[in-house]
Protein backbone atom coordinates (compact mmCIF):
# COMPACT_ATOMS: atom_id res chain seq x y z
CA UNK A 1 0.00 0.00 0.00
CA UNK A 2 2.10 2.81 -1.22
CA UNK A 3 -0.87 5.57 0.54
CA UNK A 4 -2.77 5.36 2.93
CA UNK A 5 -6.30 6.53 3.73
CA UNK A 6 -7.57 5.54 6.70
CA UNK A 7 -3.99 5.51 8.69
CA UNK A 8 -5.09 5.99 12.22
CA UNK A 9 -4.32 8.53 14.88
CA UNK A 10 -5.60 10.10 17.81
CA UNK A 11 -6.55 13.40 16.20
CA UNK A 12 -9.30 11.20 14.13
CA UNK A 13 -11.17 11.13 17.89
CA UNK A 14 -11.65 14.70 17.69
CA UNK A 15 -11.83 17.67 19.80
CA UNK A 16 -14.68 16.22 22.30
CA UNK A 17 -14.71 19.71 24.65
CA UNK A 18 -17.80 20.57 22.35
CA UNK A 19 -18.88 18.56 19.69
CA UNK A 20 -21.80 17.37 21.18
CA UNK A 21 -23.53 20.04 23.14
CA UNK A 22 -26.81 18.69 23.56
CA UNK A 23 -26.85 14.80 23.28
CA UNK A 24 -23.34 14.63 25.41
CA UNK A 25 -20.22 11.73 24.76
CA UNK A 26 -22.29 9.03 25.46
CA UNK A 27 -24.04 6.60 23.09
CA UNK A 28 -25.88 3.47 24.07
CA UNK A 29 -24.44 -0.05 23.94
CA UNK A 30 -26.81 -1.35 20.86
CA UNK A 31 -25.25 1.74 18.59
CA UNK A 32 -21.77 0.19 19.39
CA UNK A 33 -22.84 -3.53 18.74
CA UNK A 34 -24.64 -2.85 15.76
CA UNK A 35 -21.79 -1.63 14.27
CA UNK A 36 -19.03 -3.99 15.43
CA UNK A 37 -21.18 -6.91 14.66
CA UNK A 38 -21.91 -5.61 11.26
CA UNK A 39 -18.61 -5.63 10.55
CA UNK A 40 -17.71 -8.92 11.83
CA UNK A 41 -20.72 -10.30 9.33
CA UNK A 42 -19.08 -8.73 6.44
CA UNK A 43 -15.66 -8.87 7.33
CA UNK A 44 -16.10 -12.60 7.42
CA UNK A 45 -18.24 -13.26 4.22
CA UNK A 46 -15.31 -11.09 2.67
CA UNK A 47 -12.34 -12.94 4.17
CA UNK A 48 -13.16 -15.65 6.69
CA UNK A 49 -13.66 -16.24 10.24
CA UNK A 50 -10.34 -16.72 10.73
CA UNK A 51 -8.59 -13.40 9.35
CA UNK A 52 -11.64 -11.30 10.96
CA UNK A 53 -10.65 -12.80 14.14
CA UNK A 54 -6.79 -11.54 13.07
CA UNK A 55 -8.33 -8.27 12.10
CA UNK A 56 -10.25 -7.02 14.94
CA UNK A 57 -7.14 -8.91 17.32
CA UNK A 58 -5.00 -6.07 16.04
CA UNK A 59 -7.06 -3.81 15.77
CA UNK A 60 -7.59 -4.00 19.32
CA UNK A 61 -3.88 -3.92 19.45
CA UNK A 62 -3.29 -0.56 17.48
CA UNK A 63 -6.44 1.14 19.90
CA UNK A 64 -4.97 0.02 22.86
CA UNK A 65 -0.99 1.21 22.00
CA UNK A 66 -2.95 4.72 21.22
CA UNK A 67 -5.07 4.69 24.34
CA UNK A 68 -1.96 3.88 26.29
CA UNK A 69 -0.07 6.60 25.08
CA UNK A 70 -2.63 9.41 24.83
CA UNK A 71 -5.04 8.13 27.35
CA UNK A 72 -3.19 6.90 30.43
CA UNK A 73 -1.38 10.13 31.30
CA UNK A 74 0.98 10.64 33.18
CA UNK A 75 2.65 7.49 32.48
CA UNK A 76 2.18 5.11 35.49
CA UNK A 77 5.31 4.94 37.67
CA UNK A 78 4.88 1.42 37.84
CA UNK A 79 2.56 -1.66 37.14
CA UNK A 80 0.46 -1.41 40.20
CA UNK A 81 -0.21 2.13 39.66
CA UNK A 82 -1.61 1.20 35.85
CA UNK A 83 -4.01 -1.37 37.28
CA UNK A 84 -5.36 1.47 38.97
CA UNK A 85 -5.34 4.27 36.32
CA UNK A 86 -7.03 1.09 33.56
CA UNK A 87 -9.54 0.28 36.84
CA UNK A 88 -10.33 3.97 37.13
CA UNK A 89 -10.13 5.03 33.01
CA UNK A 90 -12.44 1.72 31.76
CA UNK A 91 -14.94 1.84 34.75
CA UNK A 92 -15.17 6.27 33.96
CA UNK A 93 -15.60 5.22 29.85
CA UNK A 94 -17.94 2.44 30.30
CA UNK A 95 -15.83 0.05 29.08
CA UNK A 96 -16.07 -2.46 31.62
CA UNK A 97 -14.92 -3.11 35.63
CA UNK A 98 -11.19 -4.49 35.63
CA UNK A 99 -9.77 -6.63 37.71
CA UNK A 100 -6.43 -8.31 37.97
CA UNK A 101 -6.41 -11.65 39.81
CA UNK A 102 -3.14 -13.00 39.62
CA UNK A 103 0.08 -11.06 38.72
CA UNK A 104 3.86 -12.15 38.55
CA UNK A 105 6.30 -9.42 37.42
CA UNK A 106 8.87 -11.58 37.15
CA UNK A 107 7.69 -13.05 34.14
CA UNK A 108 5.20 -10.73 33.11
CA UNK A 109 2.36 -13.24 32.96
CA UNK A 110 -1.21 -11.66 34.42
CA UNK A 111 -4.70 -12.33 34.51
CA UNK A 112 -7.19 -10.04 34.17
CA UNK A 113 -11.11 -10.13 34.46
CA UNK A 114 -13.45 -7.70 33.21
CA UNK A 115 -17.08 -8.09 34.38
CA UNK A 116 -20.09 -5.78 32.76
CA UNK A 117 -17.91 -6.00 29.46
CA UNK A 118 -18.80 -3.21 27.33
CA UNK A 119 -18.45 -5.94 24.11
CA UNK A 120 -20.04 -8.62 25.44
CA UNK A 121 -22.25 -8.75 28.70
CA UNK A 122 -26.19 -9.80 28.13
CA UNK A 123 -25.16 -11.58 24.25
CA UNK A 124 -26.70 -14.80 24.08
CA UNK A 125 -24.72 -17.87 25.01
CA UNK A 126 -22.68 -18.74 21.79
CA UNK A 127 -20.63 -21.35 23.34
CA UNK A 128 -17.33 -19.08 21.88
CA UNK A 129 -15.05 -16.30 23.25
CA UNK A 130 -16.34 -13.17 21.50
CA UNK A 131 -13.88 -10.13 23.51
CA UNK A 132 -11.46 -10.77 20.67
CA UNK A 133 -11.18 -7.06 20.38
CA UNK A 134 -10.40 -6.93 23.85
CA UNK A 135 -7.36 -9.33 23.84
CA UNK A 136 -6.11 -7.04 21.47
CA UNK A 137 -6.80 -4.23 23.34
CA UNK A 138 -5.36 -5.52 26.61
CA UNK A 139 -2.47 -6.46 24.82
CA UNK A 140 -1.65 -3.43 23.12
CA UNK A 141 -1.89 -1.43 26.26
CA UNK A 142 0.53 -4.05 27.95
CA UNK A 143 2.88 -3.90 24.78
CA UNK A 144 2.80 -0.48 25.26
CA UNK A 145 3.72 0.24 29.13
CA UNK A 146 6.27 -3.09 29.02
CA UNK A 147 7.74 -2.10 25.84
CA UNK A 148 7.30 -6.01 24.69
CA UNK A 149 4.92 -7.49 22.53
CA UNK A 150 2.27 -9.19 24.57
CA UNK A 151 -0.42 -12.68 23.81
CA UNK A 152 -3.56 -12.10 25.57
CA UNK A 153 -6.09 -14.79 25.41
CA UNK A 154 -10.08 -14.74 26.49
CA UNK A 155 -10.59 -18.39 28.92
CA UNK A 156 -14.23 -16.91 29.99
CA UNK A 157 -16.27 -14.70 28.79
CA UNK A 158 -20.44 -13.72 28.52
CA UNK A 159 -20.62 -15.77 25.98
CA UNK A 160 -19.33 -18.95 26.76
CA UNK A 161 -22.32 -18.49 29.50
CA UNK A 162 -19.53 -17.68 32.41
CA UNK A 163 -21.06 -13.76 32.62
CA UNK A 164 -17.41 -12.35 33.52
CA UNK A 165 -14.23 -11.56 30.88
CA UNK A 166 -11.27 -13.05 32.05
CA UNK A 167 -8.15 -13.03 30.00
CA UNK A 168 -4.54 -14.66 30.54
CA UNK A 169 -1.83 -12.33 29.20
CA UNK A 170 2.04 -12.94 28.74
CA UNK A 171 4.50 -11.67 26.64
CA UNK A 172 4.61 -13.29 23.26
CA UNK A 173 6.90 -16.03 21.91
CA UNK A 174 9.11 -15.70 19.05
CA UNK A 175 6.88 -17.68 16.88
CA UNK A 176 4.12 -15.27 17.76
CA UNK A 177 6.38 -12.08 17.36
CA UNK A 178 7.05 -13.44 13.61
CA UNK A 179 3.87 -13.70 12.51
CA UNK B 1 -41.01 -33.76 55.42
CA UNK B 2 -43.75 -36.31 54.87
CA UNK B 3 -43.44 -39.97 55.76
CA UNK B 4 -43.59 -41.18 52.60
CA UNK B 5 -40.86 -38.94 50.96
CA UNK B 6 -37.29 -40.89 50.03
CA UNK B 7 -35.00 -40.29 52.94
CA UNK B 8 -31.15 -39.08 51.17
CA UNK B 9 -29.05 -42.33 50.55
CA UNK B 10 -31.42 -45.07 52.17
CA UNK B 11 -34.39 -44.47 50.32
CA UNK B 12 -32.05 -43.55 46.63
CA UNK B 13 -32.43 -46.48 44.92
CA UNK B 14 -35.32 -48.03 46.75
CA UNK B 15 -37.66 -44.75 45.91
CA UNK B 16 -40.85 -46.32 43.57
CA UNK B 17 -41.62 -43.32 41.66
CA UNK B 18 -38.97 -41.29 39.40
CA UNK B 19 -40.15 -37.93 40.86
CA UNK B 20 -39.01 -39.25 44.50
CA UNK B 21 -36.27 -40.78 42.90
CA UNK B 22 -34.84 -37.20 41.81
CA UNK B 23 -36.06 -35.82 44.98
CA UNK B 24 -34.14 -38.01 46.76
CA UNK B 25 -31.17 -37.56 44.56
CA UNK B 26 -30.98 -33.68 44.61
CA UNK B 27 -31.19 -33.91 48.36
CA UNK B 28 -28.85 -36.10 49.10
CA UNK B 29 -26.47 -33.96 46.40
CA UNK B 30 -26.91 -31.00 48.58
CA UNK B 31 -26.78 -32.45 51.67
CA UNK B 32 -23.81 -34.86 51.69
CA UNK B 33 -20.42 -34.31 51.84
CA UNK B 34 -19.87 -37.09 48.45
CA UNK B 35 -22.07 -36.79 45.19
CA UNK B 36 -24.38 -39.16 44.43
CA UNK B 37 -24.88 -41.25 40.97
CA UNK B 38 -27.90 -40.30 38.98
CA UNK B 39 -29.92 -43.43 38.89
CA UNK B 40 -30.08 -44.99 35.99
CA UNK B 41 -33.99 -44.78 36.20
CA UNK B 42 -34.23 -40.82 35.62
CA UNK B 43 -30.93 -40.43 33.62
CA UNK B 44 -33.21 -39.91 30.12
CA UNK B 45 -35.27 -37.37 32.02
CA UNK B 46 -34.89 -33.79 29.91
CA UNK B 47 -32.10 -31.68 31.24
CA UNK B 48 -31.72 -33.23 34.99
CA UNK B 49 -27.90 -34.38 33.64
CA UNK B 50 -27.16 -30.71 32.66
CA UNK B 51 -29.00 -29.58 36.36
CA UNK B 52 -26.73 -32.16 37.99
CA UNK B 53 -23.35 -31.22 36.48
CA UNK B 54 -24.36 -27.70 37.62
CA UNK B 55 -24.84 -28.35 40.99
CA UNK B 56 -21.74 -30.81 41.15
CA UNK B 57 -19.91 -27.81 40.19
CA UNK B 58 -21.29 -25.37 42.37
CA UNK B 59 -20.81 -27.51 45.17
CA UNK B 60 -17.45 -28.31 44.52
CA UNK B 61 -16.49 -24.87 43.94
CA UNK B 62 -18.85 -23.84 47.04
CA UNK B 63 -16.45 -26.41 48.74
CA UNK B 64 -12.61 -25.01 47.55
CA UNK B 65 -14.09 -21.95 48.05
CA UNK B 66 -14.84 -22.59 52.05
CA UNK B 67 -11.32 -23.59 52.35
CA UNK B 68 -10.00 -20.67 51.20
CA UNK B 69 -9.42 -21.78 47.37
CA UNK B 70 -10.15 -19.45 45.00
CA UNK B 71 -7.51 -20.27 42.22
CA UNK B 72 -10.11 -23.62 41.17
CA UNK B 73 -11.28 -22.81 37.39
CA UNK B 74 -14.43 -24.40 36.23
CA UNK B 75 -17.31 -24.35 33.31
CA UNK B 76 -20.42 -24.18 33.81
CA UNK B 77 -23.39 -22.33 32.38
CA UNK B 78 -26.09 -20.22 33.77
CA UNK B 79 -26.11 -17.33 35.89
CA UNK B 80 -25.71 -19.08 39.28
CA UNK B 81 -22.31 -20.49 38.22
CA UNK B 82 -21.60 -16.56 36.30
CA UNK B 83 -22.39 -15.25 40.26
CA UNK B 84 -19.28 -17.18 41.72
CA UNK B 85 -17.32 -16.24 38.93
CA UNK B 86 -17.65 -12.87 39.84
CA UNK B 87 -16.89 -13.45 43.45
CA UNK B 88 -14.02 -15.42 42.40
CA UNK B 89 -12.69 -12.63 40.53
CA UNK B 90 -13.74 -10.29 42.91
CA UNK B 91 -12.08 -12.20 45.65
CA UNK B 92 -9.09 -12.85 43.77
CA UNK B 93 -8.56 -9.10 42.82
CA UNK B 94 -9.20 -8.37 46.91
CA UNK B 95 -6.12 -10.93 47.41
CA UNK B 96 -3.57 -9.09 44.66
CA UNK B 97 -4.61 -5.74 46.22
CA UNK B 98 -3.84 -6.73 49.44
CA UNK B 99 -0.71 -7.91 48.27
CA UNK B 100 -0.26 -4.33 46.53
CA UNK B 101 -0.97 -2.87 50.19
CA UNK B 102 1.51 -5.41 52.12
CA UNK B 103 4.07 -3.97 49.21
CA UNK B 104 3.36 -0.36 50.44
CA UNK B 105 1.08 0.25 47.55
CA UNK B 106 -1.51 2.45 49.71
CA UNK B 107 -3.43 3.59 46.09
CA UNK B 108 -5.57 0.41 46.40
CA UNK B 109 -9.62 0.78 46.90
CA UNK B 110 -12.14 -2.03 46.42
CA UNK B 111 -15.14 -1.30 44.43
CA UNK B 112 -18.02 -3.29 43.69
CA UNK B 113 -17.99 -5.26 46.90
CA UNK B 114 -20.21 -3.62 49.31
CA UNK B 115 -19.50 -3.31 53.05
CA UNK B 116 -15.96 -5.07 52.10
CA UNK B 117 -15.36 -2.31 49.84
CA UNK B 118 -16.06 0.43 52.47
CA UNK B 119 -14.16 -1.67 54.90
CA UNK B 120 -10.99 -1.95 53.14
CA UNK B 121 -11.29 1.38 51.89
CA UNK B 122 -11.36 2.50 55.36
CA UNK B 123 -8.48 0.46 56.71
CA UNK B 124 -6.43 1.96 53.81
CA UNK B 125 -7.08 5.16 54.55
CA UNK B 126 -6.55 4.63 58.34
CA UNK B 127 -3.18 3.29 57.64
CA UNK B 128 -2.19 5.76 54.94
CA UNK B 129 -2.94 8.54 57.44
CA UNK B 130 -1.23 6.39 60.29
CA UNK B 131 1.74 5.82 57.42
CA UNK B 132 1.83 9.56 57.00
CA UNK B 133 1.68 10.19 60.54
CA UNK B 134 4.95 8.28 61.16
CA UNK B 135 6.51 9.51 58.49
CA UNK B 136 5.83 13.09 59.64
CA UNK B 137 6.98 12.02 63.34
CA UNK B 138 10.26 10.31 61.70
CA UNK B 139 11.38 13.77 59.52
CA UNK B 140 10.58 15.95 62.65
CA UNK B 141 12.91 12.90 64.52
CA UNK B 142 15.18 13.34 61.85
CA UNK B 143 15.42 17.22 62.32
CA UNK B 144 15.69 17.02 65.60
CA UNK B 145 18.68 14.17 65.13
CA UNK B 146 20.50 16.60 62.76
CA UNK B 147 19.50 19.69 65.13
CA UNK B 148 20.77 17.74 68.00
CA UNK B 149 24.29 16.62 65.96
CA UNK B 150 24.65 20.39 64.84
CA UNK B 151 24.42 21.61 68.28
CA UNK B 152 26.84 18.73 69.57
CA UNK B 153 29.26 20.29 66.93
CA UNK B 154 29.12 23.50 67.35
CA UNK B 155 29.57 22.69 70.85
CA UNK B 156 32.59 20.49 70.11
CA UNK B 157 34.14 23.48 67.76
CA UNK B 158 33.07 25.80 70.97
CA UNK B 159 34.84 23.88 73.51
CA UNK B 160 37.83 23.43 70.88
CA UNK B 161 38.40 27.29 70.12
CA UNK B 162 38.00 27.49 74.08
CA UNK B 163 40.85 25.10 74.31
CA UNK B 164 42.96 26.62 72.06
CA UNK B 165 42.06 30.21 73.41
CA UNK B 166 42.84 28.68 76.96
CA UNK B 167 45.78 27.77 75.11
CA UNK B 168 46.38 30.59 73.27
CA UNK B 169 46.55 32.71 76.55
CA UNK B 170 48.49 29.84 78.79
CA UNK B 171 51.66 30.32 76.36
CA UNK B 172 50.71 34.22 76.27
CA UNK B 173 51.23 33.74 80.22
CA UNK B 174 54.23 31.21 80.12
CA UNK B 175 55.67 32.98 76.99
CA UNK B 176 57.71 36.24 75.85
CA UNK B 177 56.14 38.00 73.16
CA UNK B 178 58.67 39.08 71.18
CA UNK B 179 60.53 35.93 70.85
CA UNK B 180 58.70 33.58 72.03
CA UNK B 181 60.51 32.41 74.80
CA UNK B 182 59.72 31.18 77.97
CA UNK B 183 59.13 33.96 80.24
CA UNK B 184 60.81 34.68 83.61
CA UNK B 185 58.41 33.46 85.52
CA UNK B 186 58.15 29.78 83.83
CA UNK B 187 61.79 30.14 84.07
CA UNK B 188 61.90 30.28 87.81
CA UNK B 189 58.89 27.89 88.49
CA UNK B 190 60.35 25.07 85.93
CA UNK B 191 63.86 25.45 86.84
CA UNK B 192 63.34 25.35 90.58
CA UNK B 193 61.57 22.22 90.32
CA UNK B 194 64.62 20.60 87.87
CA UNK B 195 67.15 21.56 91.18
CA UNK B 196 64.69 19.86 93.59
CA UNK B 197 65.19 16.89 91.70
CA UNK B 198 68.80 17.33 91.09
CA UNK B 199 69.05 17.03 94.95
CA UNK B 200 67.95 13.54 94.94
CA UNK B 201 70.46 12.95 92.31
CA UNK B 202 74.06 12.75 94.08
CA UNK B 203 75.52 12.11 90.58
CA UNK B 204 73.50 14.25 89.12
CA UNK B 205 74.69 17.89 87.66
CA UNK B 206 73.02 20.82 85.76
CA UNK B 207 74.29 23.99 84.59
CA UNK B 208 72.62 28.23 84.75
CA UNK B 209 73.44 30.41 82.16
CA UNK B 210 73.02 33.80 82.35
CA UNK B 211 73.91 35.56 78.74
CA UNK B 212 73.52 39.62 77.99
CA UNK B 213 74.23 41.71 74.60
CA UNK B 214 77.04 43.16 74.59
CA UNK B 215 76.61 46.75 73.88
CA UNK B 216 73.08 46.49 73.43
CA UNK B 217 72.21 50.19 74.90
CA UNK B 218 74.56 51.47 72.46
CA UNK B 219 73.23 49.73 69.76
CA UNK B 220 69.32 50.66 70.37
CA UNK B 221 70.43 54.11 70.67
CA UNK B 222 72.01 53.73 67.35
CA UNK B 223 70.38 51.66 65.31
CA UNK B 224 66.40 52.46 67.07
CA UNK B 225 64.30 49.65 68.95
CA UNK B 226 63.14 48.21 65.97
CA UNK B 227 66.53 46.89 65.15
CA UNK B 228 66.89 45.95 68.44
CA UNK B 229 64.25 43.96 68.56
CA UNK B 230 65.50 42.51 65.36
CA UNK B 231 68.84 42.06 67.44
CA UNK B 232 66.98 40.21 70.02
CA UNK B 233 65.34 37.98 67.71
CA UNK B 234 68.25 37.02 66.42
CA UNK B 235 70.30 35.82 69.50
CA UNK B 236 67.49 33.63 70.84
CA UNK B 237 67.09 32.42 68.06
CA UNK B 238 70.12 31.43 66.92
CA UNK B 239 70.61 29.69 70.69
CA UNK B 240 67.30 27.56 70.99
CA UNK B 241 68.67 26.14 67.53
CA UNK B 242 71.54 24.72 69.40
CA UNK B 243 69.45 23.82 72.60
CA UNK B 244 67.90 20.48 73.66
CA UNK B 245 63.97 20.25 73.60
CA UNK B 246 64.70 18.98 77.80
CA UNK B 247 66.64 22.78 78.37
CA UNK B 248 64.91 25.62 79.57
CA UNK B 249 65.42 28.70 77.60
CA UNK B 250 64.24 31.97 78.91
CA UNK B 251 64.25 35.96 78.16
CA UNK B 252 65.22 36.98 81.85
CA UNK B 253 65.11 40.79 80.79
CA UNK B 254 65.57 43.10 78.00
CA UNK B 255 68.30 42.05 76.67
CA UNK B 256 69.28 38.92 78.79
CA UNK B 257 68.67 35.43 78.96
CA UNK B 258 68.47 32.70 81.47
CA UNK B 259 69.30 28.75 80.44
CA UNK B 260 68.87 25.95 82.47
CA UNK B 261 70.50 22.87 81.40
CA UNK B 262 69.43 19.50 83.30
CA UNK B 263 71.96 16.78 82.97
CA UNK B 264 74.50 18.85 82.05
CA UNK B 265 78.35 19.09 84.14
CA UNK B 266 80.52 22.30 84.31
CA UNK B 267 82.59 21.05 81.43
CA UNK B 268 79.94 20.89 78.91
CA UNK B 269 77.78 23.52 80.26
CA UNK B 270 81.03 25.77 79.48
CA UNK B 271 81.63 23.95 75.92
CA UNK B 272 78.05 24.80 74.90
CA UNK B 273 78.31 27.99 76.13
CA UNK B 274 81.59 28.57 73.81
CA UNK B 275 79.27 27.49 71.27
CA UNK B 276 76.62 29.63 71.31
CA UNK B 277 78.75 32.55 71.97
CA UNK B 278 80.73 31.56 68.54
CA UNK B 279 77.10 30.96 67.00
CA UNK B 280 76.14 34.46 67.89
CA UNK B 281 79.12 36.13 66.54
CA UNK B 282 78.80 34.41 63.56
CA UNK B 283 75.14 35.67 62.41
CA UNK B 284 74.34 39.12 60.08
CA UNK B 285 74.25 42.05 62.23
CA UNK B 286 70.37 43.08 62.08
CA UNK B 287 71.73 46.51 61.39
CA UNK B 288 72.91 45.99 57.87
CA UNK B 289 74.78 49.62 58.30
CA UNK B 290 76.62 48.14 60.78
CA UNK B 291 79.62 45.68 59.98
CA UNK B 292 80.70 44.91 63.93
CA UNK B 293 78.94 41.58 64.73
CA UNK B 294 76.32 41.26 67.67
CA UNK B 295 77.93 39.92 70.50
CA UNK B 296 77.30 38.30 73.66
CA UNK B 297 78.78 37.35 76.78
CA UNK B 298 77.98 34.39 79.14
CA UNK B 299 78.21 33.51 82.64
CA UNK B 300 78.24 29.94 83.80
CA UNK B 301 77.32 28.51 86.78
CA UNK B 302 77.91 24.11 87.24
CA UNK B 303 75.74 22.69 90.37
CA UNK B 304 76.41 19.01 90.97
CA UNK B 305 73.47 16.97 93.39
CA UNK B 306 76.24 15.85 95.91
CA UNK B 307 77.15 19.70 96.43
CA UNK B 308 73.43 20.39 97.58
CA UNK B 309 71.84 20.26 100.88
CA UNK B 310 68.75 18.43 100.62
CA UNK B 311 67.04 20.72 103.08
CA UNK B 312 67.76 23.90 100.94
CA UNK B 313 64.52 24.38 98.59
CA UNK B 314 65.33 24.17 95.06
CA UNK B 315 63.98 28.06 94.55
CA UNK B 316 66.63 29.00 96.66
CA UNK B 317 69.54 27.09 95.01
CA UNK B 318 68.28 28.50 91.61
CA UNK B 319 68.40 32.08 92.97
CA UNK B 320 72.45 31.19 94.39
CA UNK B 321 73.06 29.34 90.85
CA UNK B 322 71.69 32.38 89.21
CA UNK B 323 73.76 35.12 90.98
CA UNK B 324 76.66 33.07 90.92
CA UNK B 325 75.98 32.62 87.06
CA UNK B 326 75.05 36.56 86.79
CA UNK B 327 78.19 37.62 88.76
CA UNK B 328 80.30 35.46 86.51
CA UNK B 329 78.76 37.04 83.26
CA UNK B 330 79.48 40.68 85.02
CA UNK B 331 83.35 39.60 85.23
CA UNK B 332 82.98 38.69 81.46
CA UNK B 333 81.20 42.33 80.67
CA UNK B 334 84.92 43.08 82.77
CA UNK B 335 86.80 41.13 80.57
CA UNK B 336 86.13 42.51 77.53
CA UNK B 337 82.86 41.04 76.60
CA UNK B 338 82.52 38.09 73.73
CA UNK B 339 83.45 35.85 76.59
CA UNK B 340 82.30 32.99 78.38
CA UNK B 341 83.12 33.22 82.46
CA UNK B 342 82.88 30.04 84.49
CA UNK B 343 81.53 31.02 87.97
CA UNK B 344 83.26 29.88 90.96
CA UNK B 345 80.85 27.35 92.67
CA UNK B 346 78.56 28.72 95.90
CA UNK B 347 77.79 25.23 96.92
CA UNK B 348 79.92 23.34 99.86
CA UNK B 349 78.38 19.83 99.97
CA UNK B 350 75.78 19.23 102.08
CA UNK B 351 75.43 20.00 105.55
Amino acid sequence: MTKRKYAFSWDLIGDLSNCRPNLGLTLRIEVYRLMQFCFRDVLEQRYGTEEVDAIFYEAGVLAGRHFFENAVVPRPENFNALIVKLQDLLKELGIGVLRIEASDLDTLNFTLAVSEDLDCSGLPELGYEICIYDEGFLAGILGAYTGRPFKVKEVDCWCTNERICRFEARPSTLEEKSC
Amino acid sequence: MSENKPQPDSDLQSSPEPLDRIAAYLQTLLIKHENPELPPEVETVEGLQAVAHILTTLKEVLFYFSIGDFDRQFKAPGSTCAYLKTLQSNIRHLAWQCRRVAEGDLSQRVDFMGELSTAFNLMIQSLAHSRADIEKKQRELTKLTLDLKNEVKKKEQMETALRASEEMYRQRALRDPLTGLYNRSYFFESAAREMENLKRQKDGAACVMMIDIDFFKNFNDTHGHLVGDQAIKMVSGSIERILRRSDIFSRYGGEEFAIFLAGTDLEKGRTTAERIRLTVASQPNPARDDPKPITISIGVCGVTGESLNPLTPGHKILMEALAAADAALYTAKAKGRNLVWVADSPFSGPI
